[in-house]
């Protein structure tokens, strides 16, 4: 997959700029968390009958 | 032979076989297989122990670092508390020292109670539960076999494992698709839940028996575009691993489930009698599908591997069917979850029954990600001049400052999570106070390099933020306007009790102070100073008993930088940081720095460029008794380097222009997969004796890349600016470090482990050394 459609390189991190502290949403706290500490390893394309 | 020898990291271990419900879309009951009714009806000690230990064999034989392992069923909880207690221990003990454990569980979450919820917790099992929606929607399928629905106990359930003591053992929730479900209405009774994912799946069906369709040919992908559409607008409130999963392939990155993507299988399953069998969803298609023949009694995991039927389901994108092949999704897709693709006359040689759902959500996720807009206010980025700029080893102020703006979202949201976490410590004036700063102010608390230090160790409750909140939120209110007032808790420093501001400088308690006493000194942010016991300090003297030590800065032809020497969160580099110089080691600094910095802006103007605008903090780090040079990056410190200080300008100038392509290159591996992270083997690089993984080999070759350029650059102004010593050592230097960056990249790119991102980038390297031959 070397093409690029978009007119960004779009990442992972959330754009959070306009968010207040108290509004961050979990999700996105737990997705810092997680990449931060490395997620634990590399992220597996899990079976799909559990989460 | 790859396919043949890939390890499997999942395993789903099957403890209980029957279900307290009777939902009538189970694929495990309702469907053509009716293997479980010769099943024994809970696996035993032995079978799991057995099981344990293959698991743990295969993670030996082929050095996993982490496996994954779910507890699934029929519903695991019957299997009773203390068993899947016994489970969870005999599994970590079979992978004591070999490798880590994720454990899950799949349930309907009936049986959980406060005793079970503690279980989880104690044994580290996370568990996701079932729940199709709102109550008219769940009890239209999981229904019990009387027929009364499930909804209320369900979401008891839900409430209870969501509570803060069980939350950490809390997955999610997976919701199987009902078209006839108003799609919003299960979404929203998902969504105030509050779960920290979801998944919506598809209901299982293959070509004989077609899923229901009572709209038209895209029903599935029109109820999940809608669910879309209101997460979006929500503020995306929780992961949701199908849409994360269309984006991440999208990029280039990953699946996140099985159902999407060409990523090859890597997952078995274990029956309650120990039988090895393949994904349990095959038995949609026809009885016995997922039969291996194999046995944990008889057969090691890597025998499973050769399995006819496991090995099609590693074939990639061979495996799929001419028309998915010409697909312009197929790489996003997959073809699909592997069962849905089953047809009588051919197999599983089909497009998915859900080929036309696939391709419009796929379509419609990538381009609501495409939308210019959506992508500049939802998700950080980089333009790709600014990528490829910085992929040549460089990065205009712009691209730093894009680096700098994901950093500050990431600090941001590190910082709401350190809040989350710090119940109890009496921080909570300060959090208050935090919470409260304008905008501006808390913009220039983000912009400490060292708050994501300590706010990641507050976040995963690794210490408690004690006076950091109170300390922040004063020393941002000092520094942008405004007035506030708190008592800040002492922390025990180095030189005994001590508040830090950061950004400003640390005040020292001494014994004899009334502040040592009381454990709090109370601190007013006011007119840009910080007062305490009525004295301004900096600029009047400090109260008695106390020390004020300002933060200094180096000064540097415009540029600016923190010469930081307090700040307690600093100990975050592989050597030691030095304590407070003393006034003549901070001449020492200030003269060297700025003859590094006028070097670095004629040598290698390129890189100044970059360094102005990012580059915050210097930290000085304690010298190596052997005279070897001293620098480190930290990943969670973008903005400050560490540096003992070197011999000479020259060097000093080297070392920050190394350091800061660390900076650089961690900002943009938080942003970006560059590689896939699969990649085990170690490699041999030429600026280090012990073999290293594929992630230090790109930031050794990122950095001497700079390195072999600095070098280059003062060869090439030859013996008129520099002496003769130091332009031969130029020559030899720059030789010896652009052949061992070239003999990494192309080594790197023969890896086959780098991500589209990461091909992209190690050509952005590579082409900048063959500018270098011209």
């Amino acid at each position: 997959m070397d093409s690029y459609e978009q007119p960004f390189a779009t990442s992972v991190v959330r754009d959070l700029h306009d968010i207040s502290l108290a509004e961050v949403p979990e999700s996105a706290q737990d997705s810092a968390l997680a990449r931060m500490l490395g997620g634990g390893g590399e992220p597996v394309a899990a079976f799909q009958s559990s989460l | 032979m790859i396919a043949a020898t890939r390890p499997f990291r999942q395993f789903v271990i099957k403890v209980h076989s029957r279900c307290d419900l009777a939902c009538d879309h189970c694929y495990v009951y309702q469907h053509a297989d009716k293997s479980w009714l010769r099943r024994p009806v809970t696996m035993s000690d032995e079978t799991f122990r057995r099981t344990a230990d293959r698991i743990a064999e295969h993670a030996s034989a082929h050095h996993l670092t982490r496996v994954h392992v779910v507890l699934h069923g029929g519903e695991p909880l019957l299997a009773g508390r203390e068993r899947l207690r016994r489970f969870a221990r005999s599994l970590r003990s079979a992978l004591r020292g070999v490798a880590e454990l994720d454990l899950r569980m799949q349930t309907n979450g009936l049986r959980l109670d406060e005793e079970f919820c503690a279980m989880l917790v104690e044994e580290s099992i996370v568990a996701s539960i079932s729940l199709d929606g709102d109550e008219r929607s769940n009890d239209r399928h999981r229904i019990r076999r009387n027929g009364s629905g499930s909804h209320q106990d369900a979401v008891r359930a839900v409430r209870l494992l969501g509570a803060p003591a069980h939350r950490s053992a809390f997955g999610g929730l997976l919701c199987t698709i009902d078209v006839e479900n108003d799609p919003v209405d299960v979404y929203r009774a998902l969504a105030d839940l509050r779960p920290p994912a979801a998944d919506f799946l598809l209901p299982h069906a293959t070509w004989e028996y077609p899923p229901p369709r009572p709209g038209g040919d895209t029903d599935y992908a029109d109820w999940l575009i809608a669910v879309h559409k209101q997460w979006t607008a929500d503020g995306m409130p929780m992961r949701i691993r199908l849409f994360e999963s269309i984006s991440r392939l999208t990029r280039g990155r990953g699946s996140l489930t099985e159902a999407l993507g060409l990523g090859s299988s890597d997952l078995l399953v274990v029956e309650t009698d120990g039988a090895i069998e393949q994904a349990d969803w095959l038995k949609t298609a026809y009885p016995g599908a997922p039969e291996t023949g194999m046995h944990i009694d008889t057969h090691r995991l890597e025998e499973a591997a050769a399995h006819r039927g496991i090995q099609a389901r590693r074939a990639g994108l061979d495996g799929l069917s001419p028309q998915c092949r010409s697909c312009p999704v197929v790489s996003v897709c997959g073809g699909g979850l592997y069962g849905h693709r089953h047809r009588a006359v051919n197999g599983f040689d089909n497009p998915s029954v859900y080929c036309s759902d696939l391709l419009k959500i796929i379509e419609y996720v990538q381009a609501a990600e495409r939308d210019e807009t959506d992508v500049r206010h939802g998700w950080h980025g980089l333009t790709w001049t600014h990528f490829d700029e910085l992929a040549a080893g460089h990065g205009s102020a712009a691209a730093v400052r894009s680096l700098a703006a994901a950093q500050n979202s990431q600090r941001r949201a590190l910082l709401a999570a350190a809040r989350r976490a710090d119940v109890g410590t009496g921080s909570e004036a300060g959090w208050d106070a935090v919470l409260d700063l304008p905008t501006a102010a808390l913009d220039v608390l983000l912009s400490e390099p060292y708050l994501r230090v300590w706010a990641l160790a507050c976040g995963q409750s690794l210490r408690g933020a004690d006076g950091h909140p109170a300390e922040a939120a004063l020393s941002a209110v000092a520094r942008t306007g405004g007035r506030l007032t708190l008592p800040v808790p002492l922390r025990e420093g180095p030189d005994g009790p001590e508040i830090h501001l950061p950004g400003m400088g640390r005040l020292l308690i001494g014994q004899d102070s009334v502040d040592h006493r009381a454990g709090t000194v109370t601190v007013t942010a006011s007119d840009a100073a910080i007062i305490v016991g009525g004295r301004a300090l900096g600029r009047e003297r400090s109260p008695r008993g106390t020390v004020w030590q300002p933060l200094r800065h180096l000064y540097a032809d415009g540029l600016e930088v923190a010469l930081d020497d307090v700040d307690p969160s600093r100990d975050c580099y592989e050597y030691r940081p030095l304590p407070r110089l003393a006034e003549a080691d901070f001449r020492r600094w200030e003269e060297m720095f700025a003859q590094a910095w006028r070097l670095i802006r004629s040598e290698c103007p390129d890189h100044a460029r970059g360094i102005a605008a990012g580059l915050v903090t210097v930290t000085p780090l304690a010298p190596d008794p052997s005279g070897d040079d001293v620098s480190a990056t930290s990943r969670h410190a973008f903005g400050a380097v560490g540096i003992a200080l070197p011999r000479s300008a020259e060097d000093l100038a080297m070392l920050i222009v190394h350091e800061y392509q660390h900076v650089k290159l961690g900002a943009m591996l938080d942003m970006f997969d560059l590689l896939d992270g699969r990649d085990d083997r170690r490699f041999r690089v030429r600026w280090r004796s012990d073999p290293r993984p594929l992630n230090a080999v790109v930031q050794g070759a990122y950095a001497h890349l700079a390195v072999a350029d600095v070098w280059r650059t003062r060869r090439r102004r030859g013996i008129a600016d520099v002496c003769a010593d130091l332009h031969e050592r130029a020559r030899l230097e720059a030789d010896k470090w652009c052949m061992a960056v070239v003999d990494v990249l192309d080594a790197m790119a023969e890896t086959g482990s780098l991500t589209a991102l990461g091909r992209r980038f190690v050509r952005g390297m590579r082409a900048e050394v063959d500018t270098w031959a011209e």
